[in-house]
């Protein structure tokens, strides 16, 4: 809120309330992006007491007697080809996709975070280098380059998760480079720099506090990108290994009863919708909430 | 044009050491498990196996681009250059028709939502568009599938042939981006109408029609054009998912497979010339930007 302070009228303002309190307010104005919050809130309640909900034993025990059952009180989403039950398979799912989603963007906010803040800060030849080799990166359609990574690693749960990190980390040091650039000019951190201060105590103590922002932004949005790229990656057969449940893997086996039991592709459908929707207007809603001056 | 050379030379050189990583040399894959090991080595020198990492890649290079060599298929046997390009024109064709889609329908609704603010006009399209964005392609494919060739049987599901197999895949293709062009126009659009040479062109008593589609519209589409760009790549990337969906023999299901083989020279092959098309239509989108743009084209000629 840098800049803002310039403004007196502002300060007043800031004085009052915390600044979360201000934030909080904002964001409470903007329905759909307290939807948004809600839904992803529930996914990750469910997400973490899967284990209560339902049992994991439920979600890959095989019955060949309720083989793609209808939902039924005992069933309620139906079973699958192999008579597992729907329902525990779309609870574990939930917590397989919410963890690669949110695993992923935190571990690449953390290293694009890192990258970006130094190159950012430092500058000159360092910036200029590793700003070309994340050109190249990003000169590689995401999908190919998280298949890349998955024909050298193999397919499994923390594979596409390293996969992914690599598509995603460019974008999270271009965000936070920039932010760090247009900080690292400002008088404030001029005065820390004249009072003595060690370098990276001023990049970790005082620039990259302000430089928080866009980084939640890009992180809560980036949850949404990474779910369905995961999804992708499973759907194409190189995500999860069977018969671990996904998302993106149940829809995939749902597709060879697309005819018999299309009810088997409406739930983890539906479910895989629900969060990347909300955690995109949850994401629009942050940056309106987080720096009004951003609002349109 | 000069920058796309380095492009594509770094972007091999990334796709190239990602890919050293994979333990197995080429020789004991082609020969199988029953070959001695004198054959095996003498395949792998004469395939420059045993070869330092920089001079494998140089090898490389050199004869994908002098000698159109990408090596064999460890699967088919077959040259992977002759595989990838003769599925490349397929991946193309599906890419554009889904870029073709989503400009010809994000852009005009964009241009009237804007127009439009605040009414139904701009708040259906514009609901519909944050809807469809967050949905995957092969969710949308499913769906479509799932009515009109399993319920109404009006397409066929799966394969190439008749201007038929190609409408699904469009569509899922198309739609996500259509949505994504929408809402950059609108924004786009949205800026421009409050210009002050907007009002000028009212003020002066130029219709609305005219206003809005000559004198707005030209100035709004120029960050468009990047947009279509950006999304072409997307879509080649997402074209992998839409031709395995519908079962396409494009580049999309043949490096799918080839990741699934293990077999390194198709996935590399195919993913390089992917990324290789992918800059040039980024360069040729640049400059279609300098040729629509008469400032840039100033620049430019004041330059020389």
């Amino acid at each position: 809120m840098d800049r803002t302070i310039q403004n007196a009228g502002e300060l007043v303002v800031f004085k009052k309330q915390s600044q979360l309190k201000e934030i909080w307010r904002r964001l409470k104005k903007d329905r759909l992006a307290l939807f948004g919050l809600t839904v992803i809130a529930i996914l990750i309640l469910v997400a973490i007491f899967a284990d209560l909900i339902i049992p994991y034993s439920a979600a890959i025990k095989m019955n060949l007697r309720s083989r793609l059952a209808m939902p039924s009180a005992a069933h309620w989403f139906g079973c699958d080809g192999y008579g597992r039950d729907m329902l525990a398979r779309c609870v574990h799912g939930t917590r397989v996709s919410l963890l690669i989603g949110f695993s992923t963007s935190i571990a690449s906010l953390i290293i694009g975070g890192f990258l970006g803040s130094i190159v950012g800060y430092v500058g000159g030849r360092l910036d200029n280098i590793v700003m070309r080799f994340m050109d190249l990166f990003s000169a590689i359609p995401t999908i190919l380059l998280a298949l890349t990574v998955v024909a050298a690693l193999g397919s499994g749960i923390t594979n596409i998760c390293i996969a992914i990190t690599v598509t995603r980390i460019p974008g999270f040091v271009r965000v936070v480079r920039s932010s760090v650039i247009g900080i690292a000019d400002m008088e404030f951190i001029e005065a820390a720099r004249a009072g003595g201060t060690a370098t990276p105590r001023i990049l970790f103590r005082h620039v990259l506090p302000n430089a928080m922002a866009p980084l939640i932004v890009q992180t809560t949005m980036n949850v949404s990108i990474i779910i369905l790229l995961a999804a992708s990656l499973s759907f194409l057969g190189l995500g999860v290994n069977p018969p671990q449940p996904e998302w993106g893997a149940l829809i995939s086996e749902a597709k060879e009863y697309l005819r018999t039991a299309p009810h088997l592709m409406a739930f983890p459908g539906m479910l895989l919708c629900l969060a990347s929707f909300s955690m995109c207007v949850l994401g629009d809603g942050l940056r309106d909430a987080l720096d009004p001056r951003l609002k349109s | 044009m000069l920058l796309l050379i380095p492009v594509v030379l770094g972007v091999s050189f990334i796709i190239f050491s990602i890919l050293y990583i994979i333990p197995g040399d080429p020789g004991s894959i082609i020969l199988g498990p029953g070959a001695m090991q004198a054959d095996i080595d003498k395949l792998n020198a004469e395939l420059g196996y045993n070869l330092p990492f920089f001079q494998r890649y140089f090898r490389y290079i050199f004869n994908a681009f002098f000698r159109f060599d990408l090596g064999i298929s460890y699967a088919s046997r077959l040259p992977v250059f002759s595989e990838v390009f003769a599925r490349l024109p397929v991946s193309l064709f599906i890419a554009f028709n889904g870029i073709f889609f989503a400009i010809l329908v994000g852009v005009p609704v964009g241009v009237l939502s804007a127009v439009k603010q605040y009414t139904l006009l701009d708040k259906i399209p514009t609901a519909i568009s944050l809807f469809l964005a967050s949905l995957p392609a092969f969710l949308i494919g499913m769906v479509l599938m799932l009515f009109f060739s399993l319920r109404l049987g009006w397409l066929p599901s799966n394969g190439v042939g008749t201007w038929k197999h190609f409408v699904m895949p469009m569509f899922a293709l198309g739609l996500p981006y259509a949505a994504q062009q929408l809402r950059f126009t609108r924004s786009s659009m949205l800026e421009t109408i409050r210009q002050d040479y907007v009002r000028t062109a009212r003020a002066k008593g130029a219709s609305e029609q005219n206003v809005i589609w000559r004198h707005a519209m030209k100035n709004a589409l120029l960050p468009v054009i990047t947009v279509a760009g950006n999304n072409f790549g997307i879509l080649i990337g997402g074209a992998v998912v839409t031709e395995t969906l519908f079962g396409i023999p494009g580049l999309g299901t043949l490096i799918v497979n080839g990741v699934k083989q293990k077999d390194i020279p198709i996935v590399m092959g195919g993913i390089i010339t992917l990324a290789a098309v992918f800059s040039i239509i980024m360069l040729l989108v640049d400059l279609a930007y300098a040729f629509v743009d008469p400032r840039i084209r100033a620049r430019y000629a004041s330059q020389r």
